[in-house]
């Protein structure tokens, strides 16, 4: 009993310090590439800043304000210093310190995509096993159809047309979701059920096609057989023998997602105009706010990361088999 | 001394070209794709939308003038009613497709030669650049991609050309890791190692042996990001990232029009179902060809 | 009839799709007495695992089942409700599948699996947990309180199979099958597992339903046997009959098909000689992540040498034959006699033969494709059709595919592309091993008589000890990376050797001479070997 809880505690606190650094390394590896790519690339930031009509002095006192007046390297070091200890710039259209921007907006955004998630798992659960129980089917192929088109069109696309119908035919909800980031909770609530479905949406064919076929899996395997001929019964068999292995192969792409969602979702932000992180960088991309945009990189960046490691350890509490090697190869 | 088998001098006459690769075997394929309605039908429709944007001005159709009243509703002469300006939304959406398959499928043809050498590469050598290569790709894979979209076209801006390095970037990645995989898988299997030891040179071994076992995996993953440049490209446009006005591209004019959304919901529909039709096709069709080619 | 455990009469499954309907299973009649040991023989395909899913009452979508009778521990199992269905499977039958890996729950501990079992009669928590440990200490797992919260994944091979075994019978049931039990099992695991069910079956008296493709394990094990082709039951009754006087032509083919321990190879020896060697090995060693492969390896490949090299799966003989073959990179030396190393223009010296006959040739590459080239690579002098005739090969299967080939069509094919030019070694890895019994034997047919006509030298890698010693001239035998033996092949069956090879031996010869000893009561003198059709 002991020898092996051991052994899985050692694989668990041996994959937390492979993330913890693995993590960093990433960050920086991104920090460098975001750096390069908007201070680099388009050429003179001051000039970028400030447009074509900046004297050249003015362009000069602002790349040296900015610390973007050096080497490269000095350059660099100046920025991710900065930005390590708290130093984050100030935003060139917002006029505030970008730090408290970057983390108001991250908690909207946070918010938004618990909900969507909250509300896309277990519908992709649901309807993945009964798939899977049907599979081949009509009923199977018609919610493969009918899913994969949705996720196929464009996030505004269908958040028009559902905009069309529950705020503008039914009027069930508020067109704006502007006041999402204040009011009382079931306001809240209301007014980010919408974005909410959208987001979720995108990404409910993928995952419910993952719990299909991990579904799928369980319920021909071997052991599946094996527990039906024990002679248990339909119940057991599927509390016991079928929900874990199935899904497991499903929690790493729940990771995935996690992140995307977690860190601010650019399109449907943008369509209902809600205070996200997303919809601040596609304004700091369309005004060329560098600062914003590359502490908006980095905790995008951290977020995702973060909602990995977290769906790892998922991962070694529900499947004694600890597969990360493969994962990382595949 | 070893003897040969068999002992006749008679050198070989045969030369296999690969004009006769998959001989038996491609014809019965797309035979069973035609046989699938929602293949077809899928086909149809990007083939009138490639019509469409090449097509229009032939036509005589004017998308970018004031022909009717402001937001007038459909009717004979405005099948699709016309927006703000008074233009022919019609005409507008059908315009739409021009911009919408100029970036998209040259984005997606450079990110499937970039990715699917690339992953070709790194699956056959194996090795230090592959594991760099990868590890770099993870990486890129993990940050969500339309905001490594936003930064890329910070870096670049958003002229067409722009346009399609960035969607060439963004997609080259995912299909080089899928491409590397299928290639690791293949070279699993014995047939390789055969070939090797024959003596056969790495670049036929590629091309020759490797290649036409991934070909399937590559062409779903060409029409795949066909359908996601597509996607990309509209999404970019509505953000005010991508085409600017008086283009008629669908993303933008859906951004443009979306106020309208209450009082006059066809300059958003018909756009909206114009992005709709054109991913949702590409991606049955890589559906498509993903059952058939089980 | 009453007495028997198992009466099954004119039992017919059939599988539909929409389209067409398949019988697998054609008709099949058969009783088994109370502790009685069944054996079932069949090639993959022949339906004798739809049999023992039948007798759980186990349906496959799309499967008919008819029988006149169908009774297993008294019970009709073609009658039973669902909730009835599942008593029998819980006190009744215990099944023991092949690939037990497959068979376990990857994410359940082996002890939650068994106690499963317990918790379905009717016992607390506490006792389910008792009972579980005494079941697999009955099995022989070492400290089995320890073990039961180990997960299948972190056990080997072996114990896995035991923990089905305990799972099987730990409710003491009336009939136990055995499907397919110890396929994937080394050698030894399978003496050691096949001799637990027996002796567990004289402990508490239970039937055995024994399936297989293996007849020398079937004969070993079961007192009465039937052998099944394509869903008929060609041939049934003692084992010793059958195996002695096989009747119907397809057990004559198995029986026929059998590589023999007790039959050396009819090669003329003379004709290898080591003493002049095409290939020096001196002190090959190999290891992956600190675990040693291949430990320093030293011996030589004569011309016109068939060398066996035997071991178990992880012995490192299969990374032996990539490293000569120069696959992999390796500590030591592989060289080749001077003539080769400099012929000109540079051909390659070694060519292999894998073991899955799928994965070896390019799906996308027709037969003639794949001659032609290797014709052309490996500086071969004669045409493709010449290639085909001398491998055996119709010329009409020149212009298809690998998947168009049959298992055996595609192994001579590789085979075939092996011997396309003038190479001086070829190397055998597993040749037969994925293919059934009675191609086995025409390939090795193939590979001996090419070996013969040619005079290129063999490395024949392979767990089974058989068939190696119907071909080698020489056997080395490797255990956990080094030789523990090399030594004529005959001498390494009389002779002196290194405890470990005793041991491989043994439990070859062992299986295979119970096989012997059962019909030998029946049929005093044991002529059966000499009645082989050979």
């Amino acid at each position: 009993m002991t020898t092996t809880s051991v052994e899985r505690r050692t694989a668990l606190l041996g994959l937390l310090g492979k993330r913890v650094v693995q993590i960093p390394v990433v960050l920086l590896v991104v920090s460098i590439l975001t750096f390069w790519l908007l201070q680099v690339v388009p050429g003179n930031p001051g000039r970028n800043a400030l447009g074509q009509y900046a004297t050249a002095a003015q362009v000069t006192a602002w790349n040296h304000d900015n610390g973007v007046d050096g080497s490269l390297v000095t350059q660099y070091l100046h920025w991710i210093g900065g930005f390590f200890v708290g130093d984050w710039g100030q935003s060139l259209v917002y006029s505030t310190p970008v730090r408290e921007l970057v983390l108001e907006r991250l908690g909207n955004s946070l918010l938004l995509g618990l909900y969507a998630f909250v509300i896309m798992v277990p519908v992709a659960i649901a309807l993945g096993s009964a798939q899977a129980y049907r599979e081949g089917k009509r009923s199977d192929r018609a919610i493969t159809v009918g899913l994969l088109s949705l996720s196929a069109i464009p996030e505004f696309v269908v958040g028009v047309v559902l905009l069309l119908v529950f705020a503008v035919w039914l009027r069930v909800v508020p067109v704006q979701s502007a006041a999402g980031a204040s009011g009382d909770f079931f306001d809240r609530l209301r007014v980010m059920t919408l974005p909410a479905v959208v987001l979720a949406l995108g990404y409910l064919a993928v995952l419910t096609r993952m719990v299909r076929s991990g579904t799928s899996e369980a319920i021909t395997s071997q052991f599946h057989r094996t527990a039906v001929i024990k002679g248990l019964s339909s119940a057991t068999i599927v509390r016991r023998h079928v929900i874990r292995n199935a899904l497991v192969p499903t929690l790493s792409v729940l990771g995935i997602y996690l992140g995307t969602l977690l860190g601010g979702s650019v399109i449907v932000e943008t369509l209902f105009s809600y205070p996200g992180l997303g919809a601040l960088m596609v304004t700091a991309a369309d005004r060329k706010d560098v600062l914003l945009l590359e502490s908006g990189v980095m905790i995008t960046g951290a977020v995702s990361l973060l909602a990995l490691l977290f769906t790892d350890i998922c991962f070694v509490l529900m499947d004694p088999r600890i597969r990360f090697n493969a994962r990382e190869t595949n | 001394m070893t003897a040969t088998i068999p002992r006749s001098a008679a050198p070989t006459a045969e030369k296999q070209g690969p004009v006769t690769d998959d001989a038996g075997e491609r014809p019965s394929r797309i035979r069973s794709l035609l046989k699938r309605p929602s293949f077809v039908i899928s086909v149809l429709i990007i083939v009138w939308w490639v019509v469409a944007a090449l097509g229009w001005q032939i036509v005589g159709l004017e998308p970018y003038a004031k022909t009717g009243d402001l937001l007038a509703s459909p009717d004979w002469a405005h099948p699709f009613g016309t927006d703000n300006l008074g233009r022919d939304m019609f005409a507008r959406v059908v315009a739409g497709a021009g911009p919408a398959l100029l970036v998209g499928p040259l984005g997606a043809l450079l990110a499937t030669v970039v990715g699917g050498t690339l992953g070709l590469v790194a699956g056959y050598y194996r090795g230090a650049v592959d594991t760099l290569m990868m590890r770099f790709f993870d990486v890129i894979l993990a940050l969500p991609s339309l905001i490594f979209l936003i930064v890329l076209v910070g870096a670049f801006g958003i002229s067409t050309a722009a346009l399609i390095l960035i969607v060439g970037i963004l997609f080259a990645p995912g299909i080089a890791r899928i491409i590397r995989a299928a290639t690791l898988v293949e070279m699993g299997k014995s047939y390789v190692t055969a070939a090797k030891l024959q003596g056969e040179k790495d670049s036929r071994i590629l091309f020759r042996e490797l290649l036409p076992n991934i070909l399937p995996t590559l062409v779903i993953q060409a029409t795949l990001s066909l359908a996601a440049a597509v996607f990309i490209t509209a999404s970019l446009s509505f953000l005010g990232l991508g085409e600017q006005p008086p283009s008629a591209d669908w993303g933008l004019a859906i951004n443009e029009n979306r106020i309208y959304l209450q009082t006059a919901w066809w300059t958003v529909v018909f756009p909206a179902i114009g992005v709709a039709s054109l991913v949702v096709a590409a991606n049955l069709i890589a559906d498509n060809i993903r059952e058939v080619s089980r | 009839m009453t007495t028997s455990v198992v009466s099954v009469d004119n039992l017919r499954v059939s599988y539909s799709t929409s389209r067409s309907s398949v019988e697998v299973v054609r008709g099949v009649s058969f009783d088994i007495a109370p502790g009685e040991s069944y054996g079932l023989v069949g090639e993959s395909g022949s339906g004798k695992s739809t049999i023992a899913l039948a007798l759980t009452g186990h349906r496959v979508a799309g499967a008919t089942v008819t029988a006149d009778s169908l009774n297993v521990a008294g019970l009709d199992v073609l009658d039973l409700s669902q909730s009835e269905l599942r008593a029998f499977r819980a006190r009744k039958i215990g099944v023991v599948y092949q690939e037990p890996a497959r068979a376990l729950n990857p994410t359940m501990t082996v002890g939650a699996q068994v106690a499963e079992v317990f918790r379905l009669r009717g016992d607390d928590r506490g006792l389910a947990r008792r009972e579980t440990v005494a079941a697999l200490d009955r099995v022989g797992l070492p400290d089995p309180a320890t073990f039961a919260s180990r997960y299948p994944h972190e056990l080997s091979g072996g114990q896995q199979q035991r923990v089905v075994i305990a799972m099987a019978l730990a409710v003491s049931p009336e009939l136990l099958i055995l499907d397919e039990p110890t396929t994937g099992l080394d050698a030894r695991v399978e003496t050691e597992v096949m001799a637990l069910i027996d002796q567990l079956q004289i402990e508490l008296g239970f039937a055995t339903l024994l399936i297989s493709h293996n007849l020398p394990l079937v004969a070993a094990h079961c007192q009465r046997i039937g052998v099944l082709e394509r869903g008929v039951l060609v041939e049934h009754g003692s084992a010793a009959d059958v195996l002695l006087n096989p009747s119907h032509a397809y057990s004559k083919k198995l029986v026929a098909a059998l590589p023999d321990l007790a039959f050396a190879s009819a090669r003329n020896r003379d004709s290898a000689d080591e003493t002049d060697p095409l290939v020096t090995v001196t002190g090959l060693s190999k290891s992956y992540g600190g675990k040693r492969a291949l430990d320093n390896v030293s011996l030589t490949i004569g011309r016109n040498e068939i060398l066996g090299i035997v071991g178990q799966s992880g012995s490192g003989k299969s990374t032996f034959g990539r490293a000569l073959a120069g696959l992999i990179r390796y500590d030591g030396q592989v060289s080749f006699t001077d003539s080769f190393e400099r012929r000109r223009p540079a051909r390659p010296l070694v060519q292999m033969v894998f073991q899955s006959p799928d994965a070896s040739l390019n799906p996308r590459r027709t037969v003639r494709q794949v001659f032609a080239r290797s014709i052309e690579l490996l500086g071969g002098t004669g045409t493709v059709e010449m290639l085909a005739e001398s491998t055996g090969l119709d010329l009409a299967l020149l212009k298809l595919l690998p998947h168009e080939l049959s298992g055996g069509q595609k192994q001579r094919v590789a085979i075939a592309r092996a011997f396309a030019g003038p190479v001086p070694l070829v190397i055998c890895d597993e040749p037969t091993s994925a293919l059934d019994v009675s191609v086995q034997a025409l390939v090795l047919d193939l590979l001996e008589e090419l070996q013969e006509r040619t005079g290129v030298s063999f490395v024949f890698i392979s767990h089974d000890l058989a068939v190696v010693r119907r071909l080698a001239d020489r056997i080395g035998v490797l255990h956990e990376g080094r030789l523990v033996d090399l030594a004529p092949t005959e001498q390494l069956f009389s002779g002196d050797v290194d405890a470990y090879t005793e041991s491989l031996i043994a439990s070859a010869v062992d299986l295979r001479a119970r096989g012997v000893r059962t019909p030998a009561v029946a049929a005093p003198g044991d002529g059966w070997q000499a009645n082989r059709a050979r």
